[in-house]
């Protein structure tokens, strides 16, 4: 899959419930629902990476799971309309 | 400021609401209604909602569509559970964030219903709360008990000291200055 699609889902993914931070595990899911299927966990990453260096999307440590739990920032969702 | 037109599938994902709604019944129609194929779709969209679409990008929109719909139910229930909790003065903001939270992310029977996270919710709170009571109350045995020693000790004391005097009565010539000093030793020790 194309890496631009790719980082596209990943913020779609977030853009949906945006109030409620998701694990990696769930916006694997999710883009895997968007696309069909089969998208590698490491491509995943490196699209989500590239959204948080861009600020499109940020993380917050969830205490009782200890894992990263991932938000859409509002250049996300402007992003998101173009 | 930018010129870049958005994408087709970008301003579906933006329409209002309602033409969500609207959208979704053409594929999924109540008792009775016509479903449409996308190729029907794709003629009515230009005209009821002013954009053109391609198959394709349909397509995805009704992948995204199903998506955002099932998450959008998780994040009602979730926020149901949130303003029911938020009745209970007990639960702090953050407790009530954390439970939201965790509802969202459940897989399962919880995804139906927000009453049996609530009651789990609860139970938890519950059992905390038994244990708490439980520290506090062997807290209060231990004090109770130290109280007891002290008392123990205060009559054995008290005993002491009316032995001596009676002792020192029924003896001609009191006590000495000695006699005095060892006495106040042994009282202190106890």
């Amino acid at each position: 899959m194309p890496v631009a699609i790719l980082r596209r889902k990943v913020r779609e993914a977030l853009n949906m419930a945006p109030g409620f931070g998701k694990s990696e595990g769930m916006i694997h899911q999710i883009v895997n629902q968007l696309t069909g299927g089969g998208v590698d966990l490491q491509d995943l990453r490196d699209a989500r990476d590239w959204n948080h260096q861009e600020l499109y999307i940020r993380r917050e440590k969830d205490k009782d799971s200890d894992e990263y739990l991932w938000y859409i920032t509002e250049q996300g969702i402007a992003k998101q309309k173009i | 400021m930018s010129t870049t037109d958005p994408r087709a599938d970008a301003k579906l994902q933006n329409l209002p609401e309602e033409a969500l709604q609207d959208l979704w019944r053409f594929r999924h129609p109540e008792e009775g209604g016509e479903k449409l194929t996308l190729e029907a779709i794709c003629v009515e969209v230009p005209r009821l909602y002013g954009v053109t679409v391609s198959l394709s990008s349909l397509h995805s929109f009704y992948r995204w569509l199903e998506v955002k719909r099932r998450l959008d139910q998780r994040q009602d229930l979730a926020n149901q559970l949130k303003l029911d909790l938020a009745k209970d003065p007990e639960v702090s903001e953050a407790q009530i964030r954390a439970a939201g939270q965790r509802l969202f992310m459940a897989e399962g029977i919880l995804d139906k219903d927000s009453k049996v996270f609530f009651d789990m919710v609860k139970i938890g709170q519950a059992e905390t709360k038994l244990k708490q009571n439980e520290r506090r109350l062997k807290q209060t045995d231990q004090s109770l008990e130290n109280e007891s020693r002290r008392v123990n000790l205060l009559e054995q004391k008290a005993a002491f000291a009316d032995e001596v005097k009676k002792a020192a009565e029924n003896r001609i010539g009191g006590v000495t200055a000695e006699e005095m000093a060892e006495i106040e030793r042994k009282l202190k020790l106890m």
